[in-house]
């Protein structure tokens, strides 16, 4: 009984785990705007403070410009797109 | 004291935006020029006088003949012709002294602007560490022009400059009276000021007489090639075999230790058979890519381009697609993204679009498996190894597949100028045995990452699907057959029938398009749900060879040398050109040229094996 409870969880996680990063690799706008939406959710002040933390916690970092803004060089000053008319 | 504005130019790779970052520091400002992606550095630095400088520092570019953006834009503010920028009171020419064969051709360009310049020469540390003596004296008289030495990664490597800067010397317009004649200027000037160590220039000009030989080039570069593959399937079989054995018995413990259930299932089934499938195949991939690595550090791959060029032009390829198509060997993405030093937009887009079709190192676990599974270990000639050569003629479809690819998008194109393409020849040295080192283990961890991270999670959802629901009562099939997987690829099956693929192929190539190495782990997946043996996935490559036909196995790896079967590929052709439209294109003219190919070799292998 106990195993098979243990066995569920254990298989529970890690199938949540590799769904989350399914939707992160497939779908990063979605996947952006959930998180920042459960953030919200769960960071508000009439919340316990744990919840919020929690919240905080959830609040997707901003990674830096990778554009030619960011200043990282990498492409020698390379245009790095060009536009096709669909 | 009044400000001065200087520019930087050069060639890319001499060192010019390490130069600017030590003038400058952190005192910079980074925008793109209006209208155009190119981007835009300025900093400035206090002199030790006080006197302000501004520094530009300007694309790198080959040439001043304006074909690209950034070399419009490097001879416009050079001559003040640009808008809103003003004209630097003084060039700064920036050449790396380790190869000023090349950069001085383009030194003789900046000349021939007729503005005030000097010239920065630049890695003189390892100019002198290779045994080349500069007489900087003689090249000052020999150009005209203020030749003043830097090295630009040490601290104090720019103090010359800098002092001469801080001097307020009048700048020196140089005179600009030419013979016409660049390359007979250059090497005027190499003769009169620098002299190369005799040893190297010697062993460089008797290796390159052999391996650049317009005869023995070619041939010479295919038998490279043909080696390497071979040592791919010979050397790493050892290694191969002590994994599949590690993974049968790891197997075996996990069956006989683990009560039956879903864990005992996603452990034996998912993790052992599916990504077992798939470790098996690193002894290979690191062969392949420590012959690489030593073509690459030897010098060798720079005259391989060289070689090609003129059969890349033939297809209406420029010689700049070489880098980015061979980059494409190790993965199509990073290969698509050196597409941007192409500055034809025609040239960029049918380089995209040919880039997913040379064989990534993702490809090679799948043609591993086939190959090993059906092909005879034979030897040809009593020394070939029959499945090396097999490999190589993969390698092989898929660069002329190409090339052909190329030359159909060149008869429709209305544009047919030709873009020369001039690249550095690097000296020819050992390999150094720690730079190889660092980059197996970089590349063995890349593949390791995959395993743990897409191939894993890929996996485990199949895994999922597989499973899931479970058989009913009174089910008399396998599992596997009535679940979510079994049903989507019983669904399929009849639409990939024409062209042999049963069900599980169905199902393992959905997973599969996640990226190219998964459609393995998936297959020893489905293979292990499916029967009743736990340890059967290990030994995918004799399941699959007693359950499937040659003409199967054949027709499976021809859809591979064509099929886009990596979404983040086609993610990458979607960023770098703004364009669903591309996106559409290329994976439609490569899921097509797949069925057909994969038809007609299962029709005609049929035809003639029977099964």
């Amino acid at each position: 009984m106990i195993y098979s409870v243990v066995q569920a969880v254990i298989i529970t996680a890690i199938v949540a785990f590799c769904a989350l990063q399914m939707l992160r690799r497939l779908m990063p706008k979605l996947s952006h705007d959930l998180q920042v939406r459960g953030s919200k959710a769960l960071n508000r002040a009439d919340l316990p403070a744990v919840v919020q933390s929690i919240g905080q916690k959830l609040q997707p970092v901003e990674a830096p410009d990778s554009g030619c803004g960011s200043g990282c060089g990498s492409c020698k000053g390379c245009s790095t797109s060009f536009e096709i008319k669909d | 004291m009044d400000t001065l504005t200087i520019a930087l130019v050069g060639n890319p790779n001499c060192g010019k935006t390490a130069l600017f970052n030590q003038l400058t520091g952190a005192r910079q400002k980074v925008a793109n020029y209006a209208g155009v992606t190119v981007e835009r550095k300025q900093g400035h630095f206090i002199a030790p006088s006080g006197r302000k400088v501004q520094v530009l520092d300007l694309p790198g570019t080959y040439s001043l003949d304006a074909m690209g953006p950034d070399e419009i834009i490097t001879r416009d503010i050079c001559l003040g012709r640009r808008e809103g920028e003003t004209m630097p009171d003084l060039i700064v020419c920036v050449a790396d002294a380790t190869n000023l064969r090349l950069h001085l051709r383009f030194v003789m360009e900046v000349k021939r602007l007729g503005r005030p310049m000097i010239l920065a020469l630049n890695m003189m540390d390892a100019a002198r560490k290779r045994g080349i003596t500069i007489d900087t004296a003689k090249l000052e008289a020999e150009l005209g022009v203020r030749v003043i030495e830097t090295v630009a990664v040490k601290a104090n490597g720019t103090a010359d400059l800098v002092a001469h800067l801080d001097a307020n010397v009048a700048p020196h317009v140089p005179d600009i009276r030419e013979t016409g004649d660049l390359h007979g200027d250059v090497r005027r000037i190499l003769n009169a000021a620098v002299v190369m160590p005799q040893r190297t220039s010697l062993i460089d000009d008797r290796l390159d007489g052999i391996l650049l030989n317009p005869f023995l080039g070619i041939p010479i570069l295919m038998v490279i090639m043909f080696v390497v593959f071979q040592a791919v399937f010979t050397w790493a079989t050892p290694a191969m075999e002590a994994i599949e054995a590690s993974m049968a018995w790891l197997g075996g413990v996990v069956t006989q230790t683990l009560p039956d259930g879903l864990l005992k299932s996603f452990i034996a089934d998912a993790l052992i058979g599916g990504l077992g499938a798939v470790i098996v195949f690193l002894p290979q991939i690191i062969i392949l890519f420590f012959f690489i690595l030593i073509l690459e550090e030897s010098g060798y791959l720079p005259r391989a381009a060289f070689l090609l060029d003129n059969l890349m032009s033939k297809a209406g390829l420029t010689g700049r697609s070489f880098i980015p198509l061979l980059s494409s060997h190790a993965c199509a993405i990073p290969g698509i993204m050196a597409t941007r030093s192409i500055h034809d937009i025609r040239d960029r887009i049918t380089t995209i679009m040919i880039a997913p079709l040379m064989t990534c190192s993702a490809r090679l676990p799948v043609y591993a498996l086939l190959i090993g599974a059906f092909l005879p270990n034979t030897k040809v000639f009593g020394f070939l190894s029959f499945q090396g050569l097999v490999l190589f003629a993969m390698y092989i479809t898929g660069i002329f597949s190409g090339l052909m690819v190329s030359l159909v998008i060149a008869l429709f194109r209305k544009d047919k100028s030709e873009h020369p393409l001039i690249m550095e020849l690097p000296s020819y040295r050992l390999p150094h045995v720690k730079n190889l080192a660092i980059g197996l283990g970089e590349r063995a961890m890349i593949f390791m990452r995959r395993i743990t991270g897409i191939i894993f999670t890929v996996n485990t959802l199949l895994w999922v699907a597989s499973t899931f629901p479970g058989k009913p009562e009174g089910g008399t099939l396998p599992n596997i057959d009535y679940s979510f997987a079994g049903m989507v690829g019983h669904w399929i099956e009849p639409i990939f029938a024409p062209i042999g693929f049963n069900w599980q192929i169905c199902v393992a190539l959905i997973p599969g398009l996640a990226a190219r190495e998964v459609a393995v782990s998936a297959l020893g997946t489905v293979y292990a749900i499916s029967g009743s043996d736990d340890t059967v996935a290990t030994q995918l490559g004799s399941l699959i060879s007693s359950q499937w036909t040659l003409a199967t196995a054949l027709s499976l790896m021809a859809w591979y040398v064509f099929a886009p079967q990596c979404l983040s590929t086609l993610a990458v052709i979607r960023r770098e050109t703004n364009s669903w439209k591309m996106v559409g294109v290329t994976a439609g003219y490569l899921f097509a040229l797949a069925y057909v190919a994969a038809f007609i070799t299962y029709q005609i292998t049929h035809f003639f094996v029977g099964h």
